[in-house]
């Protein structure tokens, strides 16, 4: 069983500040503004899977020189479209999850070695070791190797 | 026949695609997401108490980080996770973090501390803390970020539960400045577009990027390919590059809560998104060969799909401008009221609502809802501007090369903290 654990309180975590009230209230006009736009996306899409010829969506249907029936067999091809993505994204996890799920196809690595590190042609081993150690250390010059001496080395 | 067609031939066929790529990506985000939490999101809980946790180091590379570090160390020294170091690495700061560090150091046995004080770049100064660090699992945390009580534990669980093959896990970075209209947007934006992007990506088995934000590595798998990128200006997308092409396997957990700052000003996101943008550019210009090898299959949907995404927005906005420059009457300039516009909206919609719902498990951001209209009616025009404007930067840093460093943008109203 999962602990019950002291998690982070939201409280403690958010950043409180107030806004300007004018910037706020700004915000909110133009979200309105944002929100009764997708309402017209939203009630142009229904209305057509519904049927219905309203005065507003009928003058957009009208602008956009389509009809009901042309709407609904777009949103058919968008959802044969989502229902192909849906079954091969299914296929393709199902195949993986059949073929590779039960192998362990690499031994669990060793751990990192000095040498390993120092096989990066960085650092010495002297400065692996001691930084290694170091508690607190300082450089004033970048103490690895420059990326473009390491490229041409 | 309309002018466009006349001037520019095959101009159909690019506002066609225009449409249809957005509205097809879409569906498919939409698809991986609902895979993934039928399938995916239900990993078993993990009994903590019944695991030996091996040791960790945190890395927390620091430039120019006086106002947040404190905060940032106050929270790490606060893990309960029982075998830690944290070593912090100040990146040449020209403000008061080296002396903060300094400072800490004295005060904190527990901390270690590497004072660089030339300017190298993130990457260069994660180098030093991975040559440093004493452990084999390493949690790379940024200096603003605040990681929850639970996040090293499902991080790291990972590597031991069948996790042989396993080179990182990337956590699920959640937003504390929420006082703001761009810091909600961006809330949305995280939660709905891509979360549900980083998701599909994990049902495909190869992902575009790590969050440099928190993220655990395997230091075997690093020295495998040879640490991060120091040219890279995003050392997290070309690392993941680097170790996806090694085979080595990248994981998502969305339970590993880390707790980020966001700019709040637009020049604030302009920055911080070309330098993304320019990223994965860079990245891409790169790693180009993965598409001459047959073993590197698996990853090629996430390359083209980058590629695509590129062309769209230098293609959207060509097809926006010759729209323009062509039309007969001022309603032939309103693109949000056209079909096609519509039904990109109308799919935005679905899966903003979905994501958000999906999301909404992991913190609580349903009330933020109310902020959602902004991406599918303006915002996203943002970010097809920011791809645009970094494919020059992208070339010409590939051409300089060099160390990449970069400032973090401004984290908005950290200072007004209750």
């Amino acid at each position: 069983m999962e602990q019950s654990r002291p998690r982070l309180n939201e409280e403690q975590i958010m950043i409180q500040a107030k806004q300007p009230l004018a910037r706020l209230v700004i915000s909110i006009i133009i979200s309105s503004v944002f929100w009764l736009y997708c309402a017209i996306v939203l009630w142009f899409f229904l209305s057509a899977v519904i049927g219905v010829n309203d005065r507003y969506s009928g003058v957009l249907k009208i602008a956009f020189k389509t009809t009901n029936g042309e709407i609904r067999t777009f949103l058919v091809i968008g959802l044969a479209i989502f229902c192909f993505f849906f079954l091969a994204l299914f296929l393709w996890r199902f195949y993986n999850k059949k073929r590779f799920g039960s192998l362990n196809r690499r031994k669990e690595p060793a751990y990192t070695s000095i040498k390993d590190l120092e096989r990066l042609e960085l650092l010495s081993k002297k400065q692996i070791q001691e930084l290694q150690r170091a508690h607190y250390i300082e450089f004033n010059v970048n103490p690895l190797k420059h990326t473009e001496e390491r490229k041409h080395a | 026949m309309n002018m466009q067609h006349v001037l520019i031939p095959g101009f159909e066929k690019l506002a066609s695609f225009v449409f249809w790529y957005p509205f097809i990506m879409s569906l498919f985000w939409i698809a991986g997401t609902l895979i993934y939490i039928r399938y995916r999101d239900r990993d078993p809980k993990v009994d903590f108490s019944a695991v030996d946790w091996p040791l960790v180091s945190f890395l927390v590379p620091c430039y120019n980080e006086e106002e947040t570090i404190e905060e940032t160390l106050k929270h790490l020294l606060a893990l309960d996770y029982p075998s830690k170091e944290i070593i912090l690495i100040n990146d040449g700061s020209t403000d008061g973090t080296a002396d903060i560090l300094k400072e800490i150091s004295r005060n904190h046995p527990e901390v270690r501390v590497i004072q660089l004080y030339e300017n190298k770049g993130k990457a260069n100064a994660l180098h030093l803390g991975a040559h440093a660090s004493k452990a084999e699992f390493l949690i790379c945390l940024d200096s603003d970020a605040i990681l929850d009580q639970d996040a090293p534990y499902y991080l790291i669980h990972h590597f031991l539960h069948k996790g042989e093959r396993l080179g990182a896990v990337t956590g699920n970075p959640r937003i504390r400045n929420r006082n703001t209209l761009l810091s909600r947007i961006q809330l949305v934006e995280y939660s709905s577009i891509i979360g549900s992007i980083k998701r599909t990506q994990r049902i495909l088995g190869k992902v575009m990027t790590v969050s440099g934000v928190v993220v655990a590595f395997r230091k075997k798998a690093l020295v495998d390919v040879g640490l991060w990128d120091r040219d890279m200006i995003t050392e997290d997308i070309a690392v993941s590059w680097k170790l996806q092409q090694r085979f080595w396997d990248i994981r998502y957990e969305p339970r590993a809560l880390c707790w980020m700052l966001v700019p709040e000003t637009l020049k604030g996101i302009w920055k911080q998104r070309v330098r993304w943008a320019q990223g994965g550019q860079e990245v891409m210009l790169r790693h180009w060969k993965v598409l001459l090898k047959w073993k590197q299959r698996r990853i090629w949907i996430v390359y083209l799909e980058q590629w695509i995404s590129t062309f769209w927005s230098f293609a959207w906005l060509f097809v926006t401008l010759m729209l323009l420059v062509t039309a007969s009457s001022p309603q032939d300039m309103l693109f949000w009221f056209t079909f096609t516009s519509f039904s990109l909206v109308f799919m935005s919609l679905i899966q903003l609502f979905i994501a958000l719902k999906i999301d909404s498990k992991y913190d609580n951001v349903k009330r933020y809802y109310v902020w959602a209209a902004w991406y599918p009616a303006l915002y996203w025009i943002v970010n097809t501007v920011v791809v645009i404007s970094a494919f020059p930067r992208a070339i010409r840093s590939r051409v300089k090369g060099g160390y990449a460093t970069w400032s973090s943008p401004d984290r908005g109203l950290t200072k007004s903290k209750s």
